[in-house]
């Protein structure tokens, strides 16, 4: 009889090793900083000070405002690029000739750097000057002179754009594999039933493909809690305090050297991420008993 | 025989041949200074750099052998960039930054940068500012103009709209009205960069200073913070009612190199904000005699009448750079008299060293010097360069909720004392 082969438990040593040196650590220590006054200044220095940091940023406006902007960012680009994505892999899970053409277009955005990705949609976007612009000139030239990366209406909304268009390429790939593991029969025995498009689609299509809903629902809702590179790179979190999200907000802590009030904000966006992410998998669990 | 032995040498002739390319750059090295075949690396901005300074590096390369590795870092993230590398102690032999250790606390000067204090190069300094000490130190270079800057009026902007240069406020924005009405930009304003963002605000408490030298102290020991000051309100309200009005044009919250030097050269705009040194750039970049028709005026805005002398760029060594020798040897061949006159030349602007004077001044830089020198115009120096515990980014980003209406200048100075409180705090500066 073929014995099962087990691997020695110290092979796993090395890889502990190196997630609590880089992971671990740097966490426990983030988090006992947050209760500490410690500074870039103040060497090994510190004191416990209570929940001072955490009241402090609450009370703060640039707090309270990256946090709005992040809920609104989170909440509009998941709902979006699941929406695109779907309807891209609906579409392109047809008998289509160019398919796989379409699917590569559809994903290019994702494999390119962010920061690529922002320096183009700036140079886009300029007044006047950007390709955008250009485009919209013969229509309206206030339109052509606007600067839609300038305007605190419309400095999130481009920021959102962006992302969208960078990040439905990625849904659009799981779903597409979501739909090709629908067994067909379902298909036609709704078809054989008289449903109509619609109906196939709502009644079949998506509660069979609730897990693949789930799955990019929770990565868009991370990936939006903790955006940062994309504004960076776009609008610095500007004009004024537009498209300040809280890990930009950290940053500036981080910047001026409040350590320990950069690490206060820190452990209160993971704490978000982590119960955002238990409400939206309990959603989600709820919906695939019920489908299922 | 003879077959054989050139089959043995000519690979040889060959090989040898072929290694003299490869080995003439460590030859030419060779015949360099002491430090031949070192190199070093300077961090700088795209903003700070320019052609004079390249020159400068490359002549030095020539002379010593020493390769200089150059990082220019792009005008809108340098600040935070070089604010990390100094959070993290990363640094490069050489860092090129914006102003004094005064002036941006962050550097930590005593832990991070090595002082030059017994330089031989530091008896030809001449300071007129009173920027370049800190802590009875002088951690840097400051191989930079001693700018002076002020709002630019373009002459034939206004003789075209039937205007005279003001010397008032109330005349400015007199000029603005007629500029706005005309189909001008009255003042260009790109404030999506801190650089201009902030900059309008450097008088904003130069009024109390006037009246009160030791109002500064009260700043930095916690007993007066901005909200207090009447000045500063009054030169945020002039920021925030001339946006308001359209003074600043459409977009205002551009980024200033965007567009500002083609507005000028073009005569799309009545005013900005320029500097000395910059005029130099104007003719380098549109031909000579372009910065003619530019006259800089003070600052009126808010309380202030006067123009603003500015701390200046400075080369700072890295303590724990492992080239501290090459770094000095560089610094004593830049601050050799020829080095520096070829640089004030090339940067057209006031020197900061003795016996220095620049051939490459433009009339423009010269009227403004003839106004200081005979009092017409007084001088200010900006509130963050001596009012401890600044933040410019967070500064600028809520100076853009001013431009953009979205806060009133109480809102402002009440929410930036608070970062600033953070941040004095964090400094260990005492009653905070």
């Amino acid at each position: 009889m073929l014995k099962k082969k087990m691997y020695p438990r110290y092979f796993l040593l090395l890889t502990l090793l190196v997630y609590i040196v880089f992971y671990i650590v740097p966490s426990l220590l983030g988090l006992v900083y947050s209760f500490t006054d410690k500074t870039i200044y103040s060497g090994d220095a510190m004191n416990f000070v209570g929940f001072r940091n955490y009241l402090q940023l609450i009370r703060q406006n640039r707090f309270v405002t990256g946090l709005k902007n992040t809920f609104s960012f989170t909440i509009i680009t998941m709902i979006l690029k699941n929406v695109l994505g779907f309807g891209f892999a609906l579409a392109l899970n047809q008998k289509l000739k160019t398919k796989n053409v379409l699917r590569a277009v559809y994903y290019l955005p994702v494999i390119l750097s962010t920061l690529i990705v922002a320096q183009i949609f700036k140079a886009m976007l300029l007044p006047d000057k950007g390709i955008i612009s250009q485009f919209l000139l013969p229509f309206s030239s206030a339109l052509a002179h606007f600067d839609w990366l300038g305007s605190r209406s419309t400095a999130m909304y481009m920021v959102m754009i962006v992302d969208i268009w960078k990040g439905a390429g990625y849904c659009m790939v799981i779903y597409l594999a979501g739909l090709q593991a629908v067994p067909q029969d379902c298909h036609e025995a709704a078809r054989i039933d008289g449903a109509t498009g619609w109906q196939t689609f709502w009644k079949v299509t998506l509660p069979l493909m609730i897990s693949s809903v789930s799955i990019n629902v929770l990565l868009c809702v991370i990936g939006g809690l903790k955006v940062f590179d994309l504004i960076i790179a776009l609008t610095n979190g500007g004009p004024g305090m537009a498209t300040q999200v809280l890990n930009t907000t950290i940053y500036s802590y981080f910047g001026s050297g409040a350590l320990s009030t950069g690490c206060a904000a820190n452990v209160m966006l993971t704490i978000l991420v982590v119960i955002c992410f238990a409400l939206v998998k309990q959603v989600f669990n709820r919906v695939e008993e019920k489908t299922l | 025989m003879k077959n054989q032995m050139f089959k043995k040498v000519m690979p040889l002739v060959i090989s040898a041949a072929m290694l003299v390319p490869a080995m003439s750059p460590a030859m030419v090295m060779a015949e360099g200074g002491e430090f031949a075949g070192r190199k070093i690396t300077l961090t700088t901005a795209e903003d700070w750099w320019n052609d004079t300074y390249q020159g400068l590096i490359d002549a030095y390369e020539e002379a010593s052998g020493v390769e200089v590795e150059v990082n220019i870092l792009p005008a809108t993230t340098a600040s935070e960039v070089i604010k990390s590398q100094f959070a993290t102690g990363e640094l490069a032999d050489i860092t090129m930054n914006s102003a004094s250790p005064s002036e941006l606390t962050y550097m930590r000067a005593s832990e991070t940068l090595l002082s030059v204090s017994d330089q031989p190069w530091v008896e030809k300094i001449s300071d007129t500012s009173g920027f370049l000490y800190f802590d009875g130190n002088l951690y840097g270079l400051p191989l930079a103009s001693q700018d002076f800057w002020g709002f630019t009026a373009n002459k034939n902007v206004l003789e075209a709209c039937g205007l005279e240069v003001p010397t008032s406020k109330e005349e400015l924005v007199n000029c603005f009205d007629v500029l706005l009405e005309k189909g001008y930009i009255p003042f260009y304003c790109g404030a999506g960069d801190s650089w201009m963002c902030g900059n309008i605000t450097s008088s904003g408490i130069a009024k109390e200073m006037e009246e009160d030298p030791g109002v500064v102290e009260l700043y930095n020991t916690n007993q007066r913070h901005y909200s207090d000051s009447e000045s500063f309100k009054a030169m945020l309200q002039d920021v925030s009612d001339w946006a308001a009005a359209g003074y600043f044009g459409d977009n205002f919250m551009s980024q200033t190199w965007d567009g500002m030097q083609d507005a000028v050269a073009n005569d799309e705009c009545g005013f900005n904000i320029g500097l000395t040194s910059w005029l130099t750039t104007v003719d380098n970049m549109f031909g000579e005699g372009t910065s003619d028709k530019l006259e800089l005026i003070p600052y009126y805005i808010g309380m202030n009448d006067t123009i603003y002398q500015s701390t200046c760029c400075e080369l700072y060594i890295a303590q724990n750079s492992k080239n501290i020798d090459v770094c000095l040897d560089m610094f004593n061949w830049l601050t050799q008299d020829e080095n520096l006159q070829r640089l004030y030349d090339g940067l057209g602007a006031l020197s900061i060293f003795k016996g220095i004077n620049s051939n490459g001044m433009r009339p423009s830089t010269q009227s403004l010097m003839e106004k200081l020198s005979d009092g017409t115009y007084g001088l200010h120096v900006s509130h963050n360069s001596v009012i401890q515990g600044q933040d410019w980014d967070v500064f600028c980003s809520l100076m853009q909720e001013v431009y953009m209406g979205n806060m009133t200048p109480e809102e402002f100075c009440e929410e930036y004392d608070d970062f600033r409180y953070s941040i004095c705090v964090a400094l260990g500066l005492e009653g905070f």
